[in-house]
């Protein structure tokens, strides 16, 4: 650079240099000076508050991914575990519809029970809307739940229909059967009492006077059917 | 003069841009007043008004200012800052002859009396820049370099106003160092004859 500058020097005029510096003294007037200078202080604040603007987004953008990331994990977990909930939810309705009968029963009659319940539909010619609503509420809903694969004979199966009283009642003696109900009711079991005693009712005509004297005045407050 | 005020004042061009660049608008004011003098005198000497002078040097400082941040400080900042203004002034000189272009790398007699025709008023005594300028000798001076070819005086004033090197000069203008050596030589022959009969 130096060197440069050495033949620079030798290029030049010292006297000419000097009389040039001399006379070349002109400067930009103020406002022109002016006008730079605002512009230049402008941009440098607009410069300032665009380096400020990313910088406050950065702490979450930072975490853009990984949220993302972890929404996606979240609802594929979701998704996986809906799917085999739906093929283990019919499983336990029957599980289920067979468990209230099994708490509500005691003694030697409540296996043979369940057994008609479930592994007993009732046949095609039987179904009618009374024998439904005679059945269990559980199993009913059971019933309507169950695919073909979950029942021991998917074909009775396609009429809907609950075991009839009359078969049950074919199983089942009338002195057992009132005996059952009088458990239940005696258990706290009201509501199931009340279902097996219009199931009675249907399949007994005399069934109110089949019960133990203590039941009777419960059974002559039921009506005689549900209202439909 | 304090310290501090001794070590912001020694701070290179460069890193004044550079400081610039990332907001500093103090940096920039320090650019500004260290380079606006020469600058302006490089449009005023080369176009001999005023007002075509004021509108060149608000241009090309303008664009400096927002070409901050594509600023490399991979040469001078001086070599930078009148690359601008010699973009400019050709941009000028093109827009006044229309779709005649006029090179600042033309040696010739006639070119020099083209780029006076368009610039200067042809009246000497109405000249502003002569009543700025102190003594017969700078006056001679500038009326001689007015017959300087423009590109003599391009690089008579990079040299002199820029402080540019010949080697500056010459990638500036995309010529070799020797012929900004020649055009050098002749420019000073020329000014050093305007002042011989003075002496």
């Amino acid at each position: 650079m130096s060197d440069e500058r050495r033949r620079d020097e030798r290029a030049g005029d010292p006297a000419v240099d000097a009389a040039w510096r001399a006379a070349s003294r002109s400067e930009p007037p103020a406002h022109v000076d002016d006008v730079i200078l605002a512009a230049a202080r402008a941009e440098a604040r607009a410069a300032a508050q665009v380096r400020k603007a990313p910088a406050r987004k950065a702490w979450w953008t930072g975490w853009q991914p990984l949220a993302a990331a972890a929404g996606v994990f979240g609802l594929a977990f979701a998704l996986v575990q809906m799917l085999p909930r739906e093929e283990a939810a019919r499983v336990p309705v029957v599980e289920s519809a067979r468990a209230p009968t099994e708490t509500a029963k005691s003694g030697d009659s409540a296996p043979a029970a369940t057994s008609t319940a479930v592994s007993a539909p009732a046949p095609v010619a039987a179904p009618a809307p009374a024998a439904a609503e005679q059945s269990v509420p559980v199993r009913q809903e059971a019933a309507r739940d169950m695919s073909a694969e979950n029942v021991v004979q998917p074909s009775t199966m396609a009429g809907a229909a609950p075991p009839a009283p009359a078969e049950a009642a074919a199983q089942e003696s009338p002195d057992a059967w009132a005996r059952r109900i009088a458990e239940l009711h005696d258990a706290g079991d009201v509501a199931a009492a009340a279902t097996e005693l219009r199931a009675f009712r249907e399949a007994y005509p005399d069934a109110d006077g089949r019960l133990p004297e203590s039941l009777r005045g419960w059974a002559a407050s039921l009506p005689a059917a549900d209202p439909p | 003069m304090r310290p501090a005020d001794r070590g912001s004042e020694e701070q290179t061009d460069e890193a004044l841009m550079l400081a610039y660049a990332r907001g500093d608008a103090s940096a920039f004011e320090r650019l500004y007043a260290r380079h606006k003098g020469p600058t302006y005198r490089y449009f005023l000497r080369h176009t001999s008004e005023r007002a075509i002078a004021d509108e060149l040097q608000q241009d090309m400082w303008l664009k400096a200012v927002r070409a901050r941040e594509r600023y490399a400080p991979d040469a001078r900042f001086t070599t930078w800052l009148y690359t601008l203004a010699r973009h400019r002034l050709v941009d000028h000189w093109r827009a006044q002859h229309g779709t005649r272009f006029v090179s600042l790398d033309d040696d010739s007699v006639e070119h020099a009396d083209a780029m006076r025709a368009a610039g200067d008023t042809g009246d000497d005594s109405s000249d502003p820049l002569g009543q700025v300028i102190d003594g017969q000798a700078g006056r001679r001076l500038l009326q001689a370099l007015d017959d300087v070819p423009a590109a003599q005086r391009d690089a008579f004033l990079l040299h002199v106003e820029a402080g540019l090197s010949l080697g500056e000069i010459a990638g500036l203008a995309d010529v070799p160092a020797e012929t900004i050596k020649s055009r050098l030589r002749y420019a000073y022959r020329r000014l050093r004859a305007a002042l011989e009969d003075l002496q």
